[in-house]
C-alpha cells in the first residue's frame, strides 16, 4: 500500500501523530498539523509505501503553525528536525519548501558516515551520472528531465557516497525546481505531477516535482559512480562534453562536499576512487532534449 | 600536568549516601524520564548496551541535544561496545566520531598555528575549557566539541597578543562598532577573532568574569599560579584554579544551553584533581581568594546531585556555608535542574527556557554598568520592533 491511496482524513492523522518515512538508508517521522503540509506529502510522496512505526527514527521531523498573537493575518510555520530550527519561520504557504529544504539540511550536517556531496545523481543500468553544479547552473533542471527521460532518480541534491564500499545512496525523494525551471520542466513533459508553486521564498519561486514511481520502489537499491558532470547551462548552446582531468576534477568535487574536509583521509580515499572509477565531463547545454541522450552515451560508453 | 597523580591511600569520604545512593533514587525527582535515562548512562556509559532500540529513539535524542552525545560516542568506543549497540545506531555512532576526530584535528592545528603566531609574545598564553582539557588529554573530554579556543592573557598584553594574530590572519569579527565598545568596555574578553582563511575562532579573555559582574576576579592570580605544560608554548590553569572556573563559567556566567556539558566537565575535573594531595583543602582557600565562592557554593552540590561526583563531606557542608540566601536556595536549585535537565527536545519546554533565560540575567549587572550609555545602547540597538522578519 502507498501512501497515495490512504483517503486525505487517513493521510492527516497520520501525519498528526507522526508519519513514519523511509528515505533510503533513513527512517523519518514526519509530523505535522498544517494542512499545506499534508496537501504537498500527499501528493509527493504518493508513491512512497505506507510503512508501520519504527522503534528509532534517523531524524524526527517537524513543521507545525507558529500560534502567536501578532501572526493572525500573516501565519508563519516552525521547522524543526530533532528539536533543532535550522531555519527561520517561514510562512505557512511556502512551509513545504522548508520541509525539503530541512531534510536535506539534516542529512547533509549529520551523515558524516557517508561523503556528502551537493549533487544530484541519477542511473541507468547500473551506471549513475553525478550532476554537480552551482545554482543556476540548470542542475535540478536537468536532472528533473533526466528523471522524466527513464532515469532513475536518486537524489537531486544530495550524492551519498559510502566509504565502506564507494556506492551511492539514493534518497529518491521529491525534486526541488525554481523559478524559470518550473515552467521548463512542465514544457518538457505534459502531465508532470507537481505540487503547488510557492513564491517569495529566499530562493524565488519553488515547486516540488513528485519523483518518478520506479525510482521511490527501487530507493534501497544503491549505484556505483559512472560519470561526473560539472553542468553549465548557456542558453542556445549546443550541448557537448568536455573531459576534466581527474586531478580537478577530484578538488572541483572536493569543494562541492559538504564534509569532505570532516571526513579527513576517509573523505579523500572515498573521493579519489570515486573520481578513479568515474570519469568527469564539463557539460554545456542550451536543450534538455540534446543533453538528456549526450549523457546516456556517455554513461553507457563507461 | 599532573593527570595521573598518585592516589591518596586515604579512602575518599563520600558526600554522603546520596552520592552512594543508586542513580535511580538521585533522579527519582525528576519528572522526565529521558532526563532520568541520561543521567545514568553518563554515570554508567556501559548500559549503552542494554538500551532497545526504542529507547535509543529518545536517549540519543538527548545526548545530541545536550551536547554530550560525541562525548558518549568515543567512550562507547573505548568500551568496544559497537558490537553490542543495535545496528540502526551504528551509523550515528560512526558519523559523530568522524565529526570529534575532525574536530580534534582542527584544534590541534588551530593550537599549533596560534602557538606560532604567538611565540614571541612575551607573558605565558593561557588555554580555557576545551582547550586546555585537550592540551591536557583529559580522558573525560575525548570527542568534545569546541566551537571555538578559549585563550587568556593579561589585560596589559592584549594589544600585542591581538597585534600578533592579525598579523597571522585573525580578524576581529564584530562588525558592529557599538558591540565592540561593548565588549572591550564591559566584557572579560575582547571581540572574537575569526581566521580569513580557516574560518576558525579564538576569544580573547584577560579576565574569567566579565566586568558588569558584582564579583572582582583578580585575574593576575590565576596568571601567577598557572601551570606550564611542557614541549608546548602553553599554560593551563592550576587544579583548583580550573575547577573553579569550570564552576563559575557555567554558574556565574553561565549559559545553560549545553549546562550539563558544563557540569560533566567538572565532574571530570573533580574526578581527577579530586584524588590529588590537598586539593580540596587548596579549593576551599583559593575560592574566597578569586571571590568566587557563589558560584562554586552553587555548582559542587549540583555536580553531587546530578552526576555523583566524589566530593568530601567537609568541602560541601563549607561550601554550603557560602550560599547566598537571596534568591532562595531552593528556587535557585529548582531552576538549576530545569535548565540542566532537558525534557524530550521534540516537545515545547517554555519552562526550561525562562529557566535558561533568568540564569543568564541573574545576578544582576553593578550599578555602574547598568548605568553606563554603553550598556543600554546596545541592548536598545537589539530591541528595534520593525527589523524586517524574514522567513
Amino acid at each position: 500500500m502507498t501512501l497515495g491511496e490512504l483517503t486525505q482524513d487517513e493521510f492527516r492523522a497520520r501525519l498528526r501523530d507522526g508519519l513514519p518515512l523511509r528515505t533510503g538508508p533513513f527512517h523519518l517521522s514526519l509530523r505535522s498539523n498544517l494542512n499545506v503540509i499534508a496537501e504537498s506529502v500527499h501528493l509527493l510522496y504518493a508513491d512512497f509505501p505506507v510503512i508501520e512505526r519504527q522503534p528509532f527514527y534517523d531524524f524526527h521531523v517537524r513543521v507545525s503553525a507558529v500560534r502567536r498573537v501578532d501572526l493572525w493575518l500573516r501565519p508563519l510555520s516552525r521547522f524543526q528536525i530533532d528539536g533543532y530550527e535550522p531555519f527561520r519561520m517561514f510562512p505557512v504557504p511556502t512551509a513545504a519548501a522548508s520541509l525539503e529544504w530541512g531534510i536535506n539540511r539534516g542529512i547533509s550536517t549529520r551523515s558524516h558516515h557517508l561523503l556528502v556531496i551537493h549533487a544530484a545523481v541519477l542511473e541507468k543500468s547500473g551506471r549513475a551520472v553525478i550532476l554537480l553544479g552551482e545554482s543556476g547552473s540548470g542542475k535540478s533542471t536537468l536532472c528533473a528531465a533526466m528523471a522524466l527521460s527513464g532515469w532513475r532518480l536518486l537524489s537531486d541534491e544530495l550524492a551519498l557516497i559510502s566509504p565502506a564500499d564507494g556506492s551511492l545512496a539514493a534518497l529518491a525523494r521529491p525534486i526541488i525546481l525554481k523559478n524559470e525551471s518550473i515552467r521548463i520542466i512542465r514544457d518538457f513533459a505534459a502531465g508532470v505531477c507537481m505540487g503547488r508553486e510557492m513564491p517569495g521564498t529566499s530562493k524565488g519561486t519553488v515547486a516540488h516535482m513528485r519523483p518518478p514511481a520506479d525510482s521511490v520502489a527501487r530507493a534501497h537499491e544503491s549505484a556505483r559512480p559512472g560519470l561526473f558532470v560539472f553542468v553549465n547551462y548557456q542558453a542556445g548552446a549546443p550541448a557537448q562534453l568536455e573531459p576534466v582531468p581527474k586531478p580537478q576534477a577530484h578538488m572541483r568535487i572536493a569543494r562541492n562536499a559538504f564534509n569532505y574536509g570532516i571526513l579527513g583521509r576517509v573523505g579523500f580515499e572515498t573521493l579519489a576512487d570515486a573520481v578513479d572509477a568515474a570519469p568527469a565531463y564539463v557539460l554545456t547545454y542550451g536543450q534538455l532534449t540534446e543533453a538528456i541522450p549526450l549523457l546516456g552515451q556517455a554513461a553507457a560508453a563507461q | 600536568m599532573e593527570t595521573e597523580a598518585p592516589l591518596t591511600d586515604k579512602p575518599l569520604r563520600l558526600a554522603d549516601d546520596f552520592a552512594q545512593r543508586s542513580i535511580a533514587d538521585r533522579t527519582s525527582d525528576l519528572t522526565f524520564p529521558a532526563g532520568r535515562m541520561l543521567l545514568e548512562i553518563i554515570a554508567e556509559p556501559r548500559r549503552m548496551a542494554d538500551l532497545t532500540l526504542a529507547e535509543w529513539d529518545g536517549f540519543l535524542r538527548m545526548a545530541m541535544w545536550t551536547g554530550l552525545w560525541p562525548q558518549l560516542t568515543m567512550q562507547a568506543r573505548r568500551l568496544g561496545l559497537e558490537t553490542e549497540l543495535p545496528h540502526p545506531i551504528l551509523p550515528h555512532l560512526q558519523a559523530t566520531a568522524n565529526l570529534a576526530a575532525a574536530c580534534e584535528r582542527s584544534m590541534n592545528w588551530e593550537r599549533d598555528r596560534l602557538g606560532v603566531a604567538l611565540q614571541n609574545v612575551g607573558p605565558p598564553i593561557i588555554l580555557l575549557k576545551g582547550a586546555a582539557y585537550a592540551l591536557c588529554r583529559f580522558p573525560f573530554a575525548e570527542g568534545r566539541l569546541s566551537s571555538d579556543m578559549d585563550v587568556l592573557v593579561p589585560a596589559a598584553a592584549l594589544p600585542q597578543v591581538e597585534a600578533a594574530l592579525m598579523e597571522h590572519g585573525w580578524r576581529a569579527d564584530e562588525e558592529n562598532p557599538l558591540d565592540a565598545a561593548y565588549f572591550r568596555r564591559w566584557l572579560h574578553e575582547i571581540p572574537p577573532l575569526h581566521h580569513e582563511t580557516r574560518g576558525t575562532l579564538i576569544d580573547l579573555h584577560h579576565t574569567i568574569l566579565p566586568l558588569t559582574d558584582r564579583l572582582r576576579v583578580n585575574p593576575q592570580l590565576l596568571l601567577d599560579a598557572a601551570v606550564p605544560i611542557a614541549n608546548t608554548p602553553f599554560s593551563v590553569l592550576a587544579p583548583v584554579d580550573m575547577v573553579i572556573h569550570a564552576a563559575t563559567h557555567l554558574f556565574r556566567n553561565g549559559d545553560f544551553s549545553l549546562g550539563l556539558r558544563g557540569l560533566c566537565d567538572l565532574d571530570g575535573l573533580l574526578r581527577i584533581f579530586g584524588q590529588t594531595d590537598r586539593f580540596w583543602e587548596d579549593l576551599l582557600q583559593r575560592a574566597p581568594q578569586l571571590d568566587l565562592t557563589i558560584p562554586c557554593s552553587h555548582a559542587l552540590p549540583c555536580a553531587v546531585r546530578y552526576l555523583g561526583t566524589p566530593i568530601p563531606r567537609e568541602v560541601l557542608e563549607q561550601v554550603e556555608l557560602w550560599r547566598p540566601g537571596w534568591p532562595p536556595p531552593r528556587v535557585l536549585d529548582w531552576l538549576f535542574e530545569r535548565a540542566l535537565i532537558p525534557r524530550d527536545p521534540l516537545e515545547r519546554d517554555p519552562v526550561r527556557k525562562l529557566a535558561i533565560w533568568w540564569l543568564q540575567f541573574w545576578p544582576p549587572p553593578r550599578w555602574r554598568a547598568v548605568f553606563s550609555w554603553l550598556f543600554w545602547s546596545k541592548r536598545i540597538a537589539g530591541l528595534n520592533p520593525f527589523r524586517p522578519r524574514q522567513p
